[in-house]
C-alpha cells in the first residue's frame, strides 16, 4: 500500500469557499439575523397598522379570546400527539381522524338527544353525555389503531409506522365518508343558561323571566377597557374545560402509578420492561389518554363550529401537531402552551399585519418556521446536545 | 357475538370463530356503507354478473379462506365443516341484516345515519331476487346456503396446487377488471390483429425452442424466419381481400393499425415480434412470464373488441385466455430458465439488452394501442415515478423525511405555466385595472409593444427554467431546515406543503397565480422539426405527452442509478445511516443536504412542468398534501431507495386506483387499507434495494 | 522523532457549568503511538471530539502539523488528514463492508454530480474499489467485502471501522477504545495490529484505551487524564510509577486493575 505523506488537500474553488463560509461557519447566525430582520419588518407593519387605526384594541381582544379557545382545542389534540411521540417516537398521523371520529359520533349522540327532547330538558347532562360519547368513540378508534396498525410494527424502521398511520388515516376518513356520507352534519343549536338574573330580567307575557347567561349559543356585548366587545361565552367554556382536562392529565402523569410507568417507558422501554412494567399496557394507556382528550376537544370544537365532516380532522390535526412541535414534541406543558400560542397567533396576527384572513394558515406555518430557526427543538424541548462518539 | 374462551370442540379450529367474528364486523360495516346496493348497478358481465355479487363472494370467501388455509393438512370433513361454518355464519349475519331491513317500516332513520345505504330487500339483491312478503325467507335461506357453499368449496380448493389456485384467482381478478373497464378498453386492438401478433410470437418462440441445438444466433434467426413467414401469410391474406368487410381479417377499422400499415413496415414489425418470441425462450423467469401475460392480454383485448362488451362468451374466453397464459409458461418455464442460466455471460448481457430494448419498444408503441383512458393512467403513473425517484433522493438516500414535496412540484408547475402562458401579468402589456375580469392571452397578445415578456416561451425553453427555479427554491427552502433533525424536519416540510396550498389559493396572489381558477389554458408543447424538413408535432393529447413522460422517467432512472453508485450517493447513504460518522469521514453534511434538496426538487419541478403541459392548465386543487403523501407512500411501499420499487409502488398506489375508477370512493378506502396491510406484511417494502456487489467481480456476468 | 503531528495547547471545553476538559496541553510527535488513559468520565472522549471537530473548545488551540484546526468542522478536519473510530462502533449498517470503506475515501475522491452522470469518474471508481479491497485484506476482512456491515461479527466490525478510517490516507489516526469488548486473545492481536499501522503505514496513532496491557505494551507516550485535567504524562514506565496516577486510579478503580497494572511487562524500549 502506498503511503501518502501529504495530507489530502480539498480542492477549493472560490465559489465553494464562499459557499462554505456562508452556509457552514456562519449559517446559524445570518439565518437568525434574517429572521430578526423579518420579525422587525412584521412588527413594523403591525405598528403601522395600529397607528393607521386599522387595528383596534377591540378587535384584538375579541380575536385574542377566540384564539385562546381555538388554541385550547389545538392543545387538547396536541397532547395526543405529544404523549404518543414521547413514548413511541412516532408521529401518529391518524390522530386527526381520532379527533374527527369523536366529533362525528358525538353528533349522533347529541342529535338523538335533540330528537328525544332530552337535550332541552337536561341540557347540561346531555352535553356532558355527548362529550363522554365523543371521548369513547375516539378511544375506540385509537385502540383499534394501536392494535392493528402500530403494535405489530413497534420494532420496524421509523418510516414504516408513519406510512401505516397515513394509511389508517386515509382509511378511517374514507370509511366515515362511505358510512355517514359527505354532506356536513350540523350540531343542533343549544342554549344552556347559568347564573340566572345576571343578564337582567324581563317580563314575558306578564311573567318575570331571568334567563341568565347562555354559555353555549349566547353572544353578548360587554364593555371591556372602555370598548364594546362582542363575546361568546362558549369560548371561555371551551378554554375552561380544556384547562381542567389538561390539569387532570398533568396530575395523572405526575402523580399516579400509571403516570410514573408512562414516564419510565418514555425514558427507556427495555429497562422499564425489566422493572416489571407492562409496556404494552402503558402504551395502550397513552393512546387512550390522548384519544380521550382529542374526543373531548372534538365535541367542544363542534359545539362552536357546528359543522362536522369526515375531513374536519385534517387541519386542526396538523395545526395541533405544529403546536406540539412548537412546544417541543414529547413535552406535555409544551403541547399545552404551543396550542394556546398557535391559536392566539393565527387568530390575532393576520389582521394585525393587515393580511386577509385567508392567510391565517400561512401565518401558522410561518410561525413554525421562524420558531425552528430560533429554537430548533421547540419552546420547552430540551436542547439536544449532539451525542457524539 | 362473543369469542368463546373455553376450548372448542375437536372438529372446530380455534381460528374459525374469531376470524368469522372479525369478518362479520367488517361485513356489517361494509354493508352499512351501502356497498352491495351501489355495486349492483355496475355490471362485470353484462346481464349476468354485477359487481355486488363479486363483492359478496369476496366478503364471504376471503375469511373462509383464512379459516381453511391453516387446516390444509386436516381431514376433508374438518375442513368442510369449518369452511362452511365460517361462510354460513357470515351469510347468516348478512341475512339477518336483510331481514331487519325488510321488516323495518321505513329505512329513513337508517339512511339518516348511513347516508350511502341502499336498500337490499326490495330488489332482492342478495336473495336471488326473492323479495316481498313471505318470499324473503327462501331467499335468505339460499343466501345462507350460498355462504356455506362458498366456504365448503374453498375448503376443497385449498388442497389444489398453488399454481392452479393463483392462476384461478389472477384470471378471475383480471376478468373482473376487464369487465368493469370494458367500455374504456374495448378499442385497444382488434381480434384478428391480436391473433396475428400472438401467432407470430408463439411461432418465433416455438421455432427457437425446438430448433435442434439452438444457440442464441440460430434462435434469433429462427424467430426472424417465423416472423417472415407470418408476414408472408398476412401479405397473402391481405392481397386476397381478407381485410374486406366480410374477409378473414375484417375488423373494426378504428382499431386496425398494424394490418393497415404499408407492406414493408408491417413485415418488419412481424419479424421483430418473431424475434421477440425467440428471445423469450432465453429470458429470465419473471420476464418470460410477463411476456406471455402481455401476449394473452392483447388477445383478451381483441376478444373484447370483437364482442364490443363483456358478455357470457367473452367472459369465458377472457378467463380461458388468462388461465392459459398463466399456466402454459409454467410448463415452458423450466427449459427457458435453464437456457437462460446456461448462456455465456457475454451473450446473456446481449440477450438482456435486447429484451430491455424490446420492452422499451413495447413501452413506446403502447399508447398507440391503449387509447386515451389507459394512456392517461400511464401518464399519471409515470408522473409519480419521476417524483418518486426524486423524493427517493431525499428520503431513501439522504435520509431526510420530506412531507412537503408537493411544494417543489407546484413551483415547477407554476413556473412553467407562467413562462409559457401569455397573461396580463407576465407580459405586462395591459394595465390590470383596465382588464379587470379579463384574463390571459386572448386580450393581451398583440398589445405587446417591443417587449417580448416572459409569458411566451415555448415549453422546451421554459422547462429548464422551471426545473432550475424548482431546484433553487428547493435549496432556499432547505436552508432554514438544514440543522433540524428527524421529525422536526418532517413537520416543517409539511408546513411548506401547506403554505403552498395557501399561497396558490389566496386572493393576494390571484393576479399572478390565478387563485382557484389557476392558470389555463397553458399552450401544449410543440416539437417543431420544420427547420430540418420534419413535421411539426403537437403534443396535445395523453398519447403524445406520454413520450415526454417516458423521456422524463428514463432520465430520472439514469440520474438516480448513476448517482447511487457514485461517491455522492454513498455519501448520502452514509449520512442517512449515521450523520456523525459520515461527517467524521469527511462528508460535508450541509453541502450534501443542499445537493439532495436541489436535485430532488428539480425532479419535482420537472414533473410539475409536465403535469401542467398535460392538463393544459393548473389549479390549486392539484397541489394538496395528498400528492406528498402519495409519493412518500409509494416509495416506502416499493422499498426505500429502490428504482423497481418506485415503479411497482407507483403502479400499485397510483395506477391501480386510477384504473379502478369504477369503484368510486371504495378505492380510496382500499388505498388506505392497502398501505397498512402492505407495511404489516412487508415492512422493508416490496422490492428493497439489494446490497451492491462490488467486491465480487461479475464472474456470473450479471448485466 | 522529528515533527510534531498534533499539538494541543491549554484546551478547555465546558458543558454548561461542567469543565469536561480543563487547560490540557498535549503533544504527539510524528510516528508515535500515544495513549490517553484515565478513569471513566475523565474527559478522554470529549478530548477526542474536540480534536476531530465535533466540539469546539472554548479556550486554547489545536495545531495539526503546525496549522490550527480549532473551529473547523469535523469533515474539514477529516479532509486535513485526521481519521477516527468511535467508542461504540458506528458503521453504516446497511451498506456493505466495501462501501463503508469507499465512504471513508470520500475526501480522496473527486467525483461530483457531473462526473457521476457522465461516467467520467469510472477509472477513479475502479481504483478506489481496488484500494478498498487492499484495505479489507490489510485488516483481515478479505472476502467480506459484499457483506452488509451489520451482518459482520463484533470483532470484524471493529476492524472494518479501522479500515474505514484508514481509507482516507490519514496522517493521524485516533482510536477510541479499539479493544472495548474484546477478549484477551483479540486484544493481543489488536496490539500487533496497532504496531503494524505505525510501522507499515507510517501513521501516527493516538488511542484511548482502558486495557492497561495494551496501553503499556504498545505506547511510546502515555497521558493520563482525571476530572478533565492532564495529571501525568511520559513513558509507560514513568506513568506507571507516578503517584498522582496511582491515586487517581485507586480512587476509582478496583485493585485488580492495579494488579494488572503491575504485572504488565514493560515493552523493550520502556525498559531500556
Amino acid at each position: 500500500m502506498s503511503v501518502d505523506a501529504a495530507p489530502p488537500v480539498p480542492p477549493r474553488s472560490t465559489l465553494s469557499v464562499m459557499l462554505n463560509v456562508i452556509l457552514n461557519n456562519t449559517l446559524r447566525s445570518p439565518l437568525r439575523f434574517l429572521g430578526v430582520l423579518f420579525l422587525i419588518f412584521l412588527a413594523n407593519s403591525a405598528i403601522q397598522n395600529v397607528i393607521a387605526g386599522e387595528y383596534t384594541l377591540e378587535t384584538f381582544i375579541s380575536q385574542f379570546i377566540f384564539g385562546l379557545s381555538q388554541g385550547s382545542v389545538y392543545a387538547l389534540i396536541a397532547l395526543g400527539y405529544t404523549l404518543v411521540y414521547g413514548i413511541l417516537f412516532m408521529i401518529n398521523f391518524a390522530h386527526s381522524e381520532v379527533f374527527m371520529a369523536g366529533a362525528y359520533i358525538g353528533f349522533f349522540a347529541i342529535h338523538a338527544m335533540d330528537e328525544s327532547g332530552f337535550l332541552h330538558n337536561q341540557t347540561a347532562l346531555a352535553l356532558i353525555f355527548t362529550i363522554l360519547v365523543g371521548m369513547t368513540a375516539s378511544v375506540v378508534i385509537a385502540l383499534l389503531l394501536e392494535r392493528i396498525a402500530y403494535r405489530p410494527l413497534r420494532n420496524a424502521p421509523r418510516l414504516v409506522p408513519l406510512i401505516t398511520a397515513i394509511g389508517a388515516s386515509i382509511a378511517i376518513q374514507q370509511l366515515f365518508l362511505l358510512l355517514f356520507g359527505g354532506s356536513p352534519r350540523v350540531y343542533p343549536e343549544v342554549s344552556l343558561f347559568i347564573l340566572p338574573g345576571v343578564a337582567g330580567c324581563e317580563l314575558v307575557d306578564g311573567v318575570q323571566v331571568c334567563p341568565g347567561i347562555d354559555i353555549i349559543d349566547g353572544r353578548y356585548d360587554v364593555l371591556l377597557f372602555g370598548y364594546d366587545i362582542r363575546i361568546r361565552p362558549i369560548f371561555f367554556v371551551v378554554l375552561f374545560l380544556s384547562l381542567v382536562l389538561m390539569a387532570i392529565l398533568w396530575f395523572f402523569v405526575k402523580r399516579t402509578r400509571t403516570g410514573k410507568a408512562m414516564r419510565a417507558v418514555a425514558e427507556d422501554k427495555n429497562t422499564a420492561a425489566l422493572m416489571g412494567i407492562n409496556v404494552d399496557r402503558v402504551i395502550v394507556m397513552t393512546f387512550v389518554l390522548g384519544a380521550a382528550l382529542a374526543g373531548a376537544g372534538a365535541v367542544l370544537f363542534a359545539l362552536y363550529n357546528q359543522q362536522v365532516t369526515p375531513f374536519m380532522g385534517f387541519l386542526p390535526g396538523i395545526k395541533a401537531f405544529t403546536s406540539a412541535v412548537l412546544g417541543g414534541i414529547g413535552n406535555i406543558p409544551g403541547a399545552m402552551f404551543g396550542g394556546l400560542f398557535l391559536g392566539v397567533v393565527e387568530s390575532v396576527m393576520p389582521s394585525l399585519l393587515g393580511l386577509p384572513g385567508q392567510l391565517k394558515d400561512l401565518v401558522a406555518f410561518g410561525t413554525l418556521i421562524l420558531f425552528m430557526i430560533f429554537r430548533p427543538t421547540g419552546i420547552f424541548g430540551e436542547v439536544i446536545t449532539k451525542k457524539k462518539a | 357475538m362473543a369469542i368463546p374462551r373455553k376450548p372448542a370442540p375437536g372438529w372446530l379450529s380455534q381460528h374459525t370463530l374469531p376470524t368469522t367474528f372479525y369478518a362479520a364486523v367488517v361485513l356489517v360495516i361494509l354493508t352499512l356503507t351501502g356497498m352491495f346496493g351501489n355495486f349492483a348497478e355496475k355490471d362485470v358481465i353484462t346481464g349476468r354478473l354485477a359487481l355486488h355479487l363479486v363483492a359478496l363472494v369476496l366478503v364471504l370467501g376471503v375469511p373462509a379462506w383464512f379459516v381453511v388455509r391453516p387446516l390444509v393438512a386436516a381431514p376433508a370433513a374438518q375442513r368442510l365443516l369449518n369452511g362452511a361454518l365460517c361462510g354460513g355464519l357470515l351469510a347468516l349475519v348478512l341475512a339477518t341484516m336483510v331481514f331487519i331491513e325488510a321488516s323495518l317500516e321505513s329505512i329513513e332513520g337508517l339512511v339518516f345515519v348511513f347516508q350511502n345505504y341502499r336498500p337490499l330487500s326490495p330488489a332482492g339483491l342478495l336473495t336471488y331476487g326473492f323479495s316481498g312478503d313471505g318470499l324473503v325467507f327462501p331467499g335468505l335461506l339460499l343466501l345462507i346456503l350460498t355462504g356455506a357453499g362458498i366456504g365448503a368449496l374453498l375448503a376443497l380448493a385449498v388442497r389444489l396446487p398453488g399454481a392452479v389456485l393463483s392462476t384461478a384467482v389472477i384470471s378471475a381478478a383480471l376478468l373482473v377488471v376487464f369487465g368493469l373497464m370494458a367500455l374504456q378498453i374495448r378499442a385497444v386492438i382488434s381480434l384478428p390483429e391480436a391473433l396475428v401478433l400472438l401467432l407470430t410470437l408463439s411461432g418465433g418462440y416455438g421455432v427457437a425452442r425446438w430448433l435442434p441445438a439452438g444457440g442464441v444466433w440460430r434462435r434469433a434467426a429462427g424467430g426472424a424466419a417465423a416472423g417472415l413467414v407470418a408476414g408472408g401469410l398476412v401479405l397473402l391474406l391481405v392481397n386476397g381481400g381478407a381485410l374486406a368487410p366480410d374477409g378473414l381479417l375484417a375488423a373494426d377499422a378504428a382499431v386496425t393499425r398494424l394490418l393497415l400499415l404499408p407492406e414493408l413496415p408491417r413485415l418488419m414489425v412481424l419479424v421483430l415480434v418473431g424475434l421477440a418470441g425467440a428471445l423469450l425462450t432465453l429470458a429470465a423467469p419473471a420476464l418470460h412470464q410477463a411476456g406471455w401475460l402481455l401476449a394473452g392480454g392483447l388477445v383478451a383485448f381483441g376478444v373484447l373488441n370483437a364482442s364490443g362488451r363483456m358478455n357470457d362468451v367473452t367472459a369465458l374466453l377472457t378467463l380461458l385466455i388468462f388461465a392459459g397464459t398463466l399456466l402454459l409458461p409454467r410448463w415452458l418455464l423450466p427449459a427457458a430458465a435453464a437456457d437462460h442460466a446456461a448462456l455465456p455471460p457475454a451473450q446473456r448481457v446481449t440477450v438482456n439488452r435486447c429484451i430491455w430494448l424490446g420492452g422499451l419498444a413495447v413501452l413506446l408503441v403502447a399508447p398507440v394501442f391503449l387509447g386515451q383512458y389507459i394512456t392517461n393512467v400511464l401518464d399519471l403513473v409515470m408522473l409519480y415515478i419521476i417524483m418518486g425517484i426524486g423524493l427517493n433522493i431525499m428520503v431513501g438516500y439522504a435520509g431526510l423525511l420530506d412531507l412537503g414535496y408537493v411544494a417543489s412540484f407546484a413551483i415547477g408547475a407554476y413556473a412553467c405555466a407562467l413562462l409559457t402562458t401569455p397573461s396580463v401579468i407576465t407580459l405586462g402589456c395591459v394595465d390590470t385595472a383596465t382588464v379587470a375580469g379579463l384574463r390571459h392571452y386572448e386580450m393581451c397578445v398583440g398589445a405587446i409593444a417591443g417587449w417580448p415578456g416572459i409569458g411566451i416561451l415555448t415549453f422546451w425553453q421554459a422547462l429548464p427554467l422551471a426545473i432550475l427555479a424548482s431546484a433553487c427554491a428547493g435549496m432556499l427552502l432547505g436552508i432554514p431546515v438544514l440543522r433540524l433533525r428527524g421529525d422536526y424536519f418532517a413537520i416543517v416540510t409539511l408546513g411548506f406543503g401547506e403554505i403552498t396550498r395557501v399561497i396558490t389559493r389566496a386572493s393576494i396572489t390571484e393576479p399572478l397565480l390565478g387563485s382557484a381558477q389557476g392558470i389555463s389554458p397553458i399552450p401544449f408543447p410543440v416539437i417543431n422539426l420544420s427547420a430540418v424538413g420534419g413535421p411539426v408535432i403537437n403534443l396535445d393529447s395523453a398519447q403524445t405527452v406520454y413520450y415526454i413522460y417516458v423521456g422524463g422517467v428514463l432520465l430520472a432512472i439514469f440520474v438516480l442509478t448513476r448517482l447511487a453508485g457514485s461517491r455522492i450517493g454513498r455519501a448520502w447513504r452514509a449520512m442517512r445511516a449515521d450523520e456523525d460518522a459520515a461527517e467524521a469521514m469527511g462528508v460535508n453534511l450541509v453541502r450534501m443536504r443542499l445537493l439532495a434538496f436541489a436535485l430532488s426538487a428539480a425532479f419535482a419541478g420537472m414533473s410539475g412542468a409536465f403535469f401542467g403541459a398535460q392538463l393544459r392548465g393548473i389549479f390549486p386543487d392539484s397541489f394538496t398534501i395528498l400528492v406528498s403523501i402519495n409519493v412518500l407512500s409509494l416509495i416506502i411501499i416499493g422499498g426505500l431507495g429502490s428504482i423497481p420499487g418506485v415503479i411497482v409502488g407507483a403502479l400499485m398506489l397510483v395506477g391501480l386506483p386510477e384504473a379502478l375508477r369504477e369503484l368510486q370512493d371504495y378505492r380510496l378506502l382500499a388505498f388506505g387499507v392497502l398501505l397498512v396491510v402492505a407495511m404489516l406484511l412487508r415492512p422493508q417494502g416490496l422490492i428493497p434495494p439489494a446490497p451492491r456487489q462490488l467486491a465480487t467481480p461479475p464472474a456470473g456476468g450479471a448485466a | 522523532m522529528s515533527e510534531t503531528m498534533l499539538a494541543v495547547r491549554r484546551m478547555t471545553k465546558r458543558f454548561g457549568g461542567l469543565m469536561a476538559v480543563r487547560q490540557v496541553t498535549l503533544e504527539i510527535p510524528q510516528g508515535a503511538i500515544a495513549s490517553l488513559i484515565g478513569p471513566n468520565g475523565a474527559g478522554k472522549t470529549t478530548f477526542f471530539n474536540c480534536v476531530t471537530g465535533f466540539y469546539t473548545p472554548e479556550e486554547g488551540d489545536i495545531l495539526f502539523r503546525g496549522a490550527s484546526i480549532k473551529g473547523l468542522r469535523a469533515d474539514q478536519i477529516a479532509w486535513r488528514g485526521i481519521a477516527r473510530t468511535f467508542q461504540n462502533i458506528r458503521l453504516f449498517g446497511e451498506m456493505t463492508a466495501l462501501e463503508n470503506i469507499l465512504v471513508g475515501m470520500h475526501p480522496r475522491l473527486k467525483g461530483g454530480v457531473l462526473a457521476a452522470l457522465t461516467g467520467l469518474h469510472g477509472g477513479e471508481e475502479r481504483r478506489a474499489i481496488a484500494r478498498a479491497m487492499e484495505l479489507l485484506e490489510f485488516v483481515g476482512l478479505a472476502g467480506y467485502g459484499d457483506y452488509p456491515a451489520v451482518n459482520l461479527s463484533y470483532g470484524l466490525q471493529r476492524r472494518l471501522e479501522i479500515a474505514r478510517a484508514l481509507a482516507s490516507n490519514p496522517a493521524l489516526l485516533l482510536l477510541d477504545e479499539p479493544t472495548a469488548g474484546m477478549n484477551p486473545g483479540e486484544t493481543d492481536e489488536m496490539m500487533v495490529f496497532i504496531r503494524r499501522l505505525r510501522d507499515e503505514l507510517a501513521l501516527t496513532v493516538f488511542l484511548i484505551e482502558h486495557d492497561m496491557k495494551l496501553v503499556m505494551g504498545v505506547s511510546d507516550q502515555v497521558s493520563v487524564m482525571d476530572y478533565g485535567q492532564k495529571i501525568s504524562e511520559g513513558t509507560p514506565a514513568a506513568v506507571q510509577s507516578d503517584p498522582a496516577v496511582i491515586e487517581a486510579y485507586l480512587g476509582t478503580v478496583s485493585h485488580t486493575m492495579m494488579e494488572e497494572f503491575d504485572e504488565t511487562p514493560l515493552p523493550p524500549e520502556a525498559r531500556g
